[in-house]
């Protein structure tokens, strides 16, 4: 606990905060992506979230000191990762160039089954979460230049 | 030199309590950089609480017991308020949202604005202090 | 009958039973405070300066270490170990100007 360490701490949830507004960008301009270099049609990609410091699972108030592992640091990004699990959206056109050309869906293209809807909700989530760490940061500052007037 | 008097005293709690105050801003920064962490649990710091209990302690109580022998165990032990530490606690009781987070963005910023004004007044307080020293010195 | 106050008994403190050398000694052992009979200026002058010296050490140590370990400080230490000294120093010297200046005149009484 020191002078920056709330600092620090906001900074990395700025940090993430950001990465997961460009994650959303890029899912919205993708939104109608029939074809990717990895063959098939655009996936979407969400953000996993950890804590720096892992929590011990204790329901007690009386935690053990061994236990502890001090004040939590923020939040890093784990890993950006593909959501494999929806199956993509079928438009039947047969003159598109993407379109399947054999088997029992043929003349059908695959669009990528993205809502735009929650991309925008999870946006306004990212901006709120931005501007609670923005506030933190301001905060500090001002406690800080408080804390210099002590001795004048 | 300003360990034992009264003067002292006064501006070691409210440096206690300064100290007390970042470590609280710490957690609910942590707890607001987290606040879209799944399964992430907020926590809390109780200090002052314990440090009323302490100064009540030291107060002459009403019901004392009278011991005459050596071996007779008091009602009330004095606890000085130097042994007081805030305790940080992990708070599984709130209601948590669908990805286990029980983070409530507003109820953090509310109480860092509390922690914010609380220590420039401890701020002020402890200013004073010196000031009346150096006003006497004038 | 006398009555004993509550730092005269040691009930509530109990004495741990060591059986080995790697136990643990319990914390149980009542301490009072003495009092110190009444010093001579010179002596409490002294103690004075010695206090004002051991706060300017301190102040320095947490400048130095607000440098190479901020993270180990926070803002309002610095400062207030910086006021205290300023604040014993001034008193200090407050009065000992004083003292001087009394002890001038009465030398010039005479």
């Amino acid at each position: 606990m020191g002078i920056f360490t709330n600092i620090n701490t906001a900074a990395s949830g700025l940090t993430a905060q950001r990465l997961r507004l460009d994650v959303i960008s890029d899912n919205i301009a993708n939104a109608n992506t029939t074809r990717t270099s990895e063959g098939g049609p655009f996936r979407r990609s969400r953000v996993v979230f950890r804590p720096r410091v892992s929590q011990p699972y204790w329901k007690s108030p009386f935690l053990p000191s061994f236990l502890d592992n001090g004040i939590g640091q923020g939040v890093r990004v784990a890993k950006i990762e593909k959501d494999m699990d929806e199956k993509p959206r079928l438009v039947y056109d047969p003159t598109h160039p993407d379109a399947i050309k054999t088997g029992p869906r043929a003349g059908y293209v695959e669009y990528p089954n993205m809502n735009i809807v929650n991309e925008m909700v999870d946006m306004i989530s990212a901006t709120r979460s931005y501007e609670a760490n923005i506030a933190m940061v301001n905060g500090s500052k001002s406690m800080f230049l408080k804390a210099l007037e002590i001795g004048r | 030199m300003f360990a034992n008097n009264s003067y002292g005293r006064v501006v070691d709690i409210l440096h206690r309590t300064m100290d007390v105050s970042m470590l609280r801003r710490s957690v609910i920064a942590d707890n607001l950089a987290n606040s879209d962490t799944p399964n992430f649990k907020r926590s809390n710091v109780n200090f002052e609480a314990q440090l009323k209990r302490a100064f009540d302690s030291q107060a002459k109580p009403a019901l004392e017991a009278k011991m005459t022998d050596k071996r007779h165990i008091p009602f009330y032990q004095p606890v000085d308020y130097r042994s007081v530490g805030p305790r940080r606690v992990l708070d599984y009781l709130s209601q948590s949202k669908n990805n286990g987070n029980n983070v409530d963005v507003e109820e953090e910023m509310m109480l860092s604005l509390k922690n914010q004004l609380n220590y420039q007044l401890l701020t002020q307080a402890v200013s004073n202090q010196f000031n009346q020293i150096n006003m006497v010195l004038r | 009958m006398e009555y004993l106050k509550f730092d005269q008994v040691s009930g509530h403190k109990l004495a741990l039973k060591q059986t080995d050398p790697r136990h643990f000694a319990g914390a149980g052992t009542p301490s009072g405070r003495t009092e110190k009979p009444d010093q001579t200026f010179e002596n409490m002058m002294f103690e004075a300066l010695n206090g004002v010296n051991k706060l300017q050490q301190e102040s320095d140590n947490l400048n130095v270490q607000m440098i190479t370990d901020p993270d180990s400080i926070d803002a309002h230490d610095v400062t207030i170990a910086m006021a205290k000294a300023n604040t014993a120093l001034a008193l200090t010297k407050a009065v000992i100007d004083r003292g001087i200046k009394a002890y001038k005149e009465i030398l010039s009484i005479r």
